[in-house]
């Protein structure tokens, strides 16, 4: 805030000194072209340097553009009144332009947009420079250095060479003052040089002479458009700008001498043309510039944020493959684990049982019944032992083990292991009743061994029963097509459920019903193997009822395909 | 011919006294002899290195194999010994604790005539040791063997 509110001192009044001075030069060479009045020129650079300078310094900086105005209006023609009135118009016209760039144009960025282009061509070129002819002209007629006749003609060259400076200049100042907004493409010499080269020859053509050595009605200025907009789609607004700053000053100096499709009879009429012309190039080349930039940008910004993406997936990629290396590890090492359980845990088990048996047998005589009963403890325990291995190593290799998936009846295989239970146990009376034709998607194998400790559970835990029964079957559960195998045995007390799949938990006395617990945490991980669950509903002494589903997959098919099937098969 | 020799490879020192106390309940072998690791019981079988200068008649009936040994594993001896001339008819039974589907996979790949699992349960033990003497000792044949040097 400090530069609008406090004076100008030390680095400061440098900087207001050099302005003044740049402006003073331009200001001095515009003049030269003044060829209507000694005060107004159609080529008027320093209205672009005053604008460029209040968009990029602030308006504090007034104090050098009035000093620099009034200077070479002093110094030119007309009087201390004059030239006050003049720098005045000069002064204000640069405030108001930058004030309502500022305002409604992005300010200082308002090269990097199309729209805020268009914007800055309305409020900055094309209005705010009516301040400057009107007060100028108004004070030259004042001051009797202009007729009042010639009021029309003076002002609307003051406000085309205001206007042309400003859609010229400021644009050059502005955006080689500021970083460029995006990312400039990588440069290319020959290209850059073949741009120039060009630029320089169309201008000879069309401003030089180079083919038609006298002023010709054709309009050969057209030619320029294609190498600007070569430009401005090749490079950026910044070197836009500048090809149109080259092309300016050369066809100025060539409509001067005489050559181009703007030569009049008049010089100011020439380069009134001139200037009209160019500020439509101008804003042209600038607008294409800013689009090209702005798609280039968004191109980049598409290709970046696919890098991204591309970069993310590798990331993923890694990360996934890292982790299936390490459970590949992980598995080994359990199958390492497995072996050694399965041959170094059992050995000496085999060791503990028979020195144990060997000492019953050849201790007979010197031990006391307790004595043999403590060793036929340690057998017993020994044997236990032996069978929670092998329960545990079944678990391991159950999920382990790679699923093979075909179609199962299940139905079928309830009525084998039914067939296989009666044979076992013969004596036993036991009812059962098997919904037919359950087919599912799943692993033969392991859906065997789950249908056959649910099964075994019923049968053992119905054994009591009076008119013992066993159930299997598909019923809805909670919206939910499931699987069911039921018995009217002891059940159990649902308070205990969460036990149930557990390895090793039992809900019942081993000498009651013997067992490892081991069963139904098998069970429970081969449903789970194909993407079903369990659950147990029971009651104490009322029998229990274990429901299982199966994945989506593996369920039976749909009575559509079913129907399907038949219709085939008839 | 029959020698009667029972050639047990075993490290597990509980395993083969059961095993030995077995063969002497029911009276089964004339000569049992042990080897404690897999390497011991290649130079035995080939007359190598300690074992040079044993003698050639010396062949044994069957060669009760663990699996899990020191040095050499029992899988590579029995590769060894089906791939030698000299060695390659004498019945191999592996007699081990492991069940692991792989390892029975790999015995009968390499040729062994019997796999038998170990019982923790004692008398279960001594019940397969029983038979299992019986059947290889005076059952079955035994491969006609030319007795080289």
């Amino acid at each position: 805030m400090s530069r609008y509110s406090t004076l100008p001192h030390g680095r400061d009044i440098t900087r207001l000194f050099v302005l003044t001075l740049i402006y003073v030069i331009a200001g001095k060479f515009g003049l030269k072209l003044a060829f209507i009045n000694a005060s107004a020129s159609a080529v008027w650079a320093p209205t672009g340097i005053a604008f460029a300078a209040f968009l990029l310094l602030g308006y504090s900086i007034w104090p050098a553009i009035f000093l620099g105005a009034f200077l070479v209006n002093i110094t030119t023609a007309g009087s201390l009144t004059t030239s006050f009135g003049i720098a005045l118009g000069n002064t204000l016209e640069g405030v108001l332009g930058a004030f309502l760039v500022n305002r409604f144009a992005h300010g200082r960025r308002v090269f990097d947009e199309p729209y805020d282009i268009f914007k800055f061509t309305l409020l900055a070129a094309l209005a705010s420079t009516t301040v400057s002819p009107t007060l100028g002209v108004t004070s030259l007629a004042l001051g009797g250095f202009a007729p009042w006749a010639s009021y029309g003609p003076i002002w609307l060259t003051w406000w085309l060479g205001d206007a042309g400076g400003n859609l010229i200049i400021a644009p050059l100042l502005v955006l080689w003052s500021l970083k460029p907004a995006r990312p400039r493409i990588p440069a290319r010499t020959w290209e850059a040089g073949l741009m120039a080269l060009s630029l320089l020859f169309i201008d000879h053509i069309v401003f030089g002479g180079l083919i038609f050595q006298k002023s010709t009605n054709y309009p050969l200025e057209f030619i320029c458009f294609p190498v600007v907009i070569w430009v401005a789609f090749r490079t950026g607004p910044r070197e836009t700008a500048l090809g149109i700053f080259g092309l300016s000053v050369m066809a100025i100096w060539g409509t001067l001498h005489g050559f181009g499709p703007f030569v009049r009879s008049s010089p100011n009429t020439s380069l009134l043309l001139l200037q009209t012309f160019m500020g439509v190039v101008a804003v042209m080349g600038l607008a294409i510039a800013a689009v090209v930039s702005e798609r280039r940008q968004a191109q980049e910004d598409l290709q970046r944020a696919h890098d991204d993406l591309e970069q993310r997936v590798q990331e993923r990629t890694t990360v996934l493959a890292e982790t299936a290396t390490d459970l590949k590890a992980a598995n080994q090492e359990l199958e390492a684990f497995s072996y050694s359980v399965s041959h170094d845990l059992r050995t000496p088990l085999r060791a503990i049982d028979g020195f144990s048996k060997e000492l019953l047998i050849h201790c007979e005589s010197y031990l006391q019944d307790s004595d043999r009963e403590d060793l036929q403890r340690i057998r017993i325990a020994t044997q236990r032992m032996a069978q929670l291995i092998e329960d545990l190593l079944d678990l391991a290799r159950l999920s382990r083990s790679e699923m093979s998936w075909g179609e199962v009846d299940l139905s079928g295989m309830m009525h084998g292991l039914a067939a296989e239970l009666k044979t076992r146990d013969s004596a036993r009376r036991i009812e059962f009743v098997i919904q037919p034709n359950l087919m599912v998607q799943g692993d033969a194998r392991l859906l065997h061994i789950a249908l056959e400790n649910l099964l075994t559970n019923a049968w053992k835990f119905s054994q009591r029963t009076q008119h013992p029964t066993i159930e299997f079957g598909m019923s809805g559960h909670d919206g939910q097509e499931a699987f069911y195998i039921r018995d009217n045995g002891v059940g159990f007390n649902m308070a205990y459920a969460g036990n149930l799949f557990k390895a090793f938990q039992r809900l019942h006395d081993p000498k009651e019903f013997p067992g490892s617990g081991i069963g139904l945490a098998l069970v429970q991980r081969i449903i789970q193997r194909h993407g079903g669950r369990i659950w147990a509903q029971a009651e104490e002494n009322r029998g229990a009822t274990f429901y299982f589903t199966l994945a989506p997959s593996a369920n039976p098919r749909s009575s559509k395909t079913v129907d399907a099937r038949e219709g085939v098969r008839a | 011919m029959s020698t009667n020799v029972v050639l047990l490879v075993e490290d597990n020192d509980d395993d083969v006294e059961l095993t030995m106390r077995s063969f002497a309940k029911h009276k089964l072998s004339s000569k049992v002899v042990v080897m404690r690791n897999g390497q011991e019981a290649l130079d035995y079988l080939f007359r190598q290195g300690s074992y040079a200068q044993r003698d050639p008649a010396e062949i044994p009936s069957v060669i009760l194999l663990d699996l899990k040994l020191p040095k050499v594993d029992g899988l590579e001896v029995l590769r060894q010994i089906r791939s030698q001339a000299a060695t390659k008819c004498i019945p191999v039974v592996v007699l081990t604790t492991s069940s692991q589907t792989q390892d029975k996979l790999e015995s009968y790949s390499s040729g062994v005539n019997s796999y038998i699992r170990k019982p923790v349960d004692f008398d279960q033990f001594m019940e397969v040791t029983r038979q299992l003497g019986i059947y290889w000792l005076t059952i079955n044949e035994p491969p006609p063997i030319k007795i080289g040097d």
